[in-house]
């Protein structure tokens, strides 16, 4: 009996391990006194983009889509809808060159691990595109700094010239794809679940420099049409 | 008959979960600790992100589970505690580090953080209740648990897509060799009539997790002493996964091939799968067997 006794009190519970419970529960406090509440979107109001998007402005009329795309992936839809609450895709035709220009808007309300947006370049190689000269650039479009990802997506002989934006809460995120994180992170900190916009440009065509400058042409038309906080909705308030 | 043995088993194991409750109030203080801090954790990843449910982490609950029963078993082996003693400074170390992961990853949503964390808080507690002596004993365990983590997609995306390329190219390889008409572009298959497009769950990622954990733990259980086997084992796995996901590609598009699109996306889908995985397993054993013979060859020299 008394042999049993003296081993216990290894085992009773004392000043440090209450220690520790209290460390515990500090950090899950403090953990969820931190985790942001507000959806960034709601403190805004939400955007609706097919009513925001003008069918037609400037040079620019909204032509019926012709079908571009190429294999039906059932899979691949589904996951769309579960990733994006609202998705945009319209092709408009540049009235004195008869050019057509596909846009296509993807926006997430929730920016979460699982719900981030897919950044293009992952999306058209993993159906089967060849992604070439992806590359950043800055442009100036109605007074805005905007820096655009600019990529050639080939699959067969088909060239496709592809420009596009992200937008994370507040601010257009520029550089590496890990920044999309740091921007939500920032968004965060500032006690905000921020929502995401993917916004892409594209025309079916050989020639990536003409194909640029009718790209960033649409952009600063666009951006021109819009009243400062339909603005906002798609390039955020910096 | 076996039925009745694990019954036996479940209730001898539930008393001695009892008796050590009323034994070691501390450990279980502990244990009610890091329950507070992780099962927010363990909801978001069922309810909230539900990554837990979703194709390429669904292995997490499996890993959880088997690392848990493992920790039990071990810590059992030694239920004597007397001859530990406790390693605070240690514990502490650990604990500031479960919070420093902890804090940041669930405020920002950062799901590796905040699982990671469950390891070291977890080998906190072991530190503070035996010390180094107890967490030697039970390294295997929280070594296991690393396989439950998610991983960033940054990460894994380009992983997978070198992996998804590489299937393809062999996949058409081996069905042209059989004279089928077949090519490629990129991830795109074209066999006959029909365009199949390699999917990111064909990249054999989750297969090489699942068979790179069970072929661990197989080790650990069976225990080898032979340093060949333990380290070559995992390696071989790397390459035993790529083929069994060629294999998987190969029978899914023979059937969509032969049987039509239907069959390739039904249930004959699913069977792939099993095939995959059935095939996986075989040369895993395979691998071990070789290996076996190999290391005893080696001995008797």
């Amino acid at each position: 009996m008394r042999a049993e006794t003296t081993t216990m009190p290894t085992q009773k519970p004392n000043l440090q391990h209450w220690l520790v419970v209290i460390f515990m529960l500090i950090c899950t406090l403090f953990a969820w006194w931190l985790t942001p509440q507000e959806k960034w979107f709601e403190h805004l109001g939400e955007p609706q983009f097919e009513q925001i998007l003008p069918p037609s402005f400037a040079d620019w009329a909204q032509v019926p889509d012709g079908s571009n795309t190429l294999i039906v992936n059932p899979q691949q839809q589904e996951a769309l809808d579960d990733l994006y609450t609202q998705i945009v895709s319209r092709t408009y035709v540049q009235q004195i060159t008869g050019r057509r220009l596909m846009l296509s808007l993807a926006y997430g309300d929730n920016q979460t691990f699982s719900k981030q947006l897919h950044r293009p370049e992952s999306c058209y190689s993993s159906q089967g595109f060849k992604i070439q000269a992806l590359h950043a650039e800055q442009i100036l479009a109605n007074g805005h700094k905007i820096e655009l990802q600019r990529m050639t997506a080939q699959v067969s002989d088909r060239q496709e010239q592809v420009s596009y934006f992200i937008r994370i809460g507040d601010r257009v995120v520029s550089g590496p794809p890990t920044n999309i994180n740091l921007a939500r992170m920032h968004m965060g900190l500032k006690g905000y679940i921020a929502d995401g916009l993917l916004f892409r440009v594209s025309e079916i065509s050989d020639d990536d420099n003409s194909s640029q400058e009718l790209h960033d042409q649409f952009i600063n038309d666009l951006l021109k049409t819009l009243s400062p906080a339909q603005q906002a909705m798609l390039i955020g308030q910096n | 008959m076996s039925g009745v043995t694990v019954l036996s088993g479940l209730a001898s194991d539930f008393r001695l979960i009892k008796q050590h409750l009323w034994a070691n109030p501390a450990i279980w203080l502990l244990c009610a600790g890091l329950a507070l801090m992780f099962t927010p954790t363990l909801y978001d990843l069922y309810f909230v992100n539900e990554l837990w449910l979703d194709d390429q982490h669904s292995h997490g609950p499996i890993i959880l589970a088997i690392s848990l029963w493992l920790l039990w078993k071990r810590w059992h082996q030694a239920p004597d505690l007397s001859s530990y003693t406790s390693s605070p400074l240690l514990a502490w170390a650990c604990f500031l580090i479960a919070g420093a992961l902890y804090v940041p990853g669930r405020a920002l949503d950062i799901i590796y953080f905040e699982t990671g964390a469950f390891v070291w808080a977890l080998a906190g507690v072991i530190l503070m209740v035996g010390g180094s002596k107890l967490l030697s004993l039970l390294k295997f365990p929280l070594f296991f648990m690393l396989f439950m983590i998610p991983l960033p997609n940054t990460l894994i995306g380009p992983l997978t897509g070198a992996m998804k390329l590489a299937v393809s190219a062999v996949t058409v390889k081996i069905l042209g060799w059989a004279d089928l008409p077949v090519a490629r572009n990129g991830v795109i298959i074209s066999l006959g009539q029909y365009q199949l497009l390699v999917a990111d769950a064909c990249s054999g990622m989750r297969t090489l997790f699942m068979l790179e954990a069970l072929g661990i733990l197989y080790l650990n259980l069976v225990h080898f002493s032979s340093r060949l086997r333990n380290i070559v084992l995992p390696i071989l796995i790397i390459p035993i996964s790529f083929t069994a996901n060629v294999i998987r590609v190969i029978v899914l598009s023979l059937i969509t091939y032969y049987l039509g699109s239907e069959a390739g996306q039904g249930f004959l889908h699913g069977f792939a799968g099993m095939v995959l995985f059935v095939a996986g397993l075989l040369m895993m054993l395979g691998a071990d067997h070789l290996l076996r013979l190999l290391s005893a060859k080696l001995h008797a020299r």
